[in-house]
């Protein structure tokens, strides 16, 4: 097989081509989200907050059955934003350390999930898919979920941006403004927990984190400024889509896996040669 | 300063969900700062009390002690992000947490210099909320920024990432971000810890050029000798005011080692007396244990 017609084959399969547009639109779409993500430290947070979903997927299953696509969507959306409005709200309090906070929810909701999906029968192909996504049952009514919320999550950050800039690299500056600080705190959770489910079935549970945080770090190596990152960014989030979901066609690995796999080998190229913060870049600097 | 004037020079607050109350007005005759009996609490831990004074508008005043001593508490308390647990704290007539004129300048320590940004994206920060929100930053701005960067010659390293700045050049640029925010009060927090002679130099002589611009100035440091010699008053802390007023009133004997207890050591010299602090000291801390 010549190398246009591996790459032409995959456009044989409707569902590779669904497969494609998902995978590497929300590849980009967590790269920008994930600039927040990285930068701020939250990385433990989209993971609890991707976890936690579970209740509410099973919640839909058990509601309104595992065939309502939509309806699986809605409940997972709304257990999203409620985790993240939970954490951001426990978090403040002081009462615990953050990360304890985040732990606590985390596991606490993630074994509700497991024990109510563990009354229906067949559960382990839902918690599967789940746990590893499924981009390649991406349906057409998908991609206009995906496309209309994560165009109104790069919306909302647009919009916001120098705000977010602010409270998130010098919050005592923000507070000195006057700005509502919490306010801003809580949309970003709530940017991230959206785009989470709109993620969710692309790569799953299990490898949501490393699409928040792995182009976004690759970025972060080579970029000076965070309009910069962002795009480095989401260009990494795409081309690991891509490439990924190819690799994946053509060697039938796990399609989750093979996008994450790609990201990370971007990453430690970038470790390895990056001008500003390389391994190679410090050893010629001395 | 009439009340109209002073509310023009504070641009119109534009109301919106994200945008919340409306910023105080500075009265005419109020002092710059005026503290009354504050008494501040944190983690059920009396973190500093019985602090009382006034700041001139336009003064310079240095806010002195041994580490642990309350120096940043105050500052924050006077920036309006820690409420007193008693007494009251004035900034030109008002509660500090209505005012948007106030810039605070948190220690190196505190700031992620890492993060992606660069000088002037961090300069342009200080005017956010002049420029509002769903607004991107006019011409206007831009000028503000520019003259503010030229004010403390970083024009040249405005596109530079911030962590590629010396100390002294990263001081030399919240500096900037306060004359960008249009600050009438800077609140710096031991803006000297760190800096090599030249780069002490050069900011100091930039905090003395606040006053050019009317611009008052509290001060935290370690330094007494600087203290004494840059500054209009001093305020020496030791988590309680210990004193408040001229270096050479409030720098006394008794008052030092009140202040730093067993870390000051008075040595007589040939041209009279040396007081000696030891910064690395413990301090006062030890004392109260």
């Amino acid at each position: 097989m010549s190398f246009v017609e591996a790459i032409v084959e995959p456009f044989r399969y409707p569902f590779m081509i669904r497969g494609l547009i998902a995978a590497t639109s929300v590849g980009g779409l967590c790269a920008v989200v994930g600039s927040f993500v990285v930068l701020r430290g939250m990385a433990f947070m989209g993971d609890a907050i991707a976890h936690s979903i579970l209740p509410g997927l099973a919640g839909g299953v058990l509601t309104a059955g595992r065939g309502d696509r939509r309806a699986l969507f809605w409940w997972a959306l709304g257990t999203a934003i409620l985790v993240a409005l939970g954490i951001g709200w426990i978090s403040e309090r002081e009462r615990v350390r953050e990360d304890t906070a985040i732990g606590i929810v985390f596991a606490g909701m993630f074994a509700l999930g497991i024990a109510l999906i563990s009354t229906v029968r067949g559960f382990a192909v839902d918690l599967v898919h789940f746990l590893f996504g499924n981009v390649l049952g991406v349906s057409n009514a998908d991609l206009v979920l995906i496309g209309a919320f994560g165009g109104a999550v790069l919306l909302l950050l647009l919009v916001f941006y120098k705000e977010l800039v602010a409270v998130s690299f010098d919050p005592t500056l923000a507070r000195t403004l006057r700005l509502p600080t919490s306010a801003y705190r809580y949309l970003l959770f709530v940017l991230v927990a959206v785009t989470v489910v709109v993620s969710l079935q692309t790569v799953g549970v299990g490898l949501m984190l490393a699409m928040l945080i792995v182009p976004a770090s690759t970025a972060f190596l080579v970029a000076r400024r965070l309009p910069q990152m962002m795009a480095i960014g989401a260009l990494l989030g795409v081309l690991s889509g891509a490439i990924g979901l190819y690799l994946s066609f053509h060697w039938s690995v796990a399609s989750g896996a093979s996008i994450v796999l790609v990201a990370i080998a971007f990453f430690f190229l970038a470790l390895l040669l990056s001008p500003r913060r390389g391994l190679l870049g410090r050893l010629r600097s001395g | 300063m009439t009340n109209r004037e002073s509310r023009k020079r504070q641009g119109g607050s534009r109301r919106s969900p994200f945008g919340r109350r409306a910023r105080a007005v500075h009265l005419a005759d109020a002092p710059a700062v005026a503290v009354s009996g504050l008494s501040v609490t944190l983690g059920g831990r009396t973190a500093l009390t019985g602090v009382t004074f006034e700041l001139a508008a336009g003064a310079q005043l240095a806010v002195v002690g041994p580490n642990g001593a309350g120096k940043t508490t105050l500052l924050r308390t006077l920036a309006g992000l820690v409420p007193p647990s008693s007494g009251e704290v004035r900034v030109h007539g008002h509660g500090p947490s209505g005012h948007i004129c106030i810039a605070y300048v948190p220690q190196r320590s505190r700031i992620d210099w890492r993060f992606p940004v660069t000088v002037h994206d961090v300069v342009m920060m200080g005017r956010i909320q002049r420029i509002g929100p769903f607004r991107r930053a006019g011409a206007s701005d831009r000028r503000i920024v520019r003259e503010a960067l030229a004010a403390v010659e970083l024009t040249d390293l405005a596109h530079r990432q911030i962590e590629e700045l010396s100390g002294g050049q990263q001081q030399r640029m919240f500096l900037a971000r306060a004359l960008a925010q249009e600050a009438d009060l800077a609140l710096l927090d031991e803006p000297l810890a760190g800096l090599d002679l030249h780069s002490r130099n050069e900011v100091l002589k930039l905090i003395a050029g606040l006053r050019d611009r009317s611009v008052s100035a509290i001060v935290a440091l370690h330094d007494l000798g600087i203290a004494a010699a840059s500054f209009d008053e001093v305020l020496l802390l030791n988590r309680r005011m210990i004193g408040h007023g001229p270096a050479r009133a409030v720098f006394s004997e008794a008052n030092l080692r009140e202040a730093y207890g067993s870390c000051l050591h008075v040595v007589e010299g040939e041209s009279g007396t040396f007081v000696v602090h030891d910064t690395a000291c413990g301090g006062g801390d030890d004392e109260l244990r």
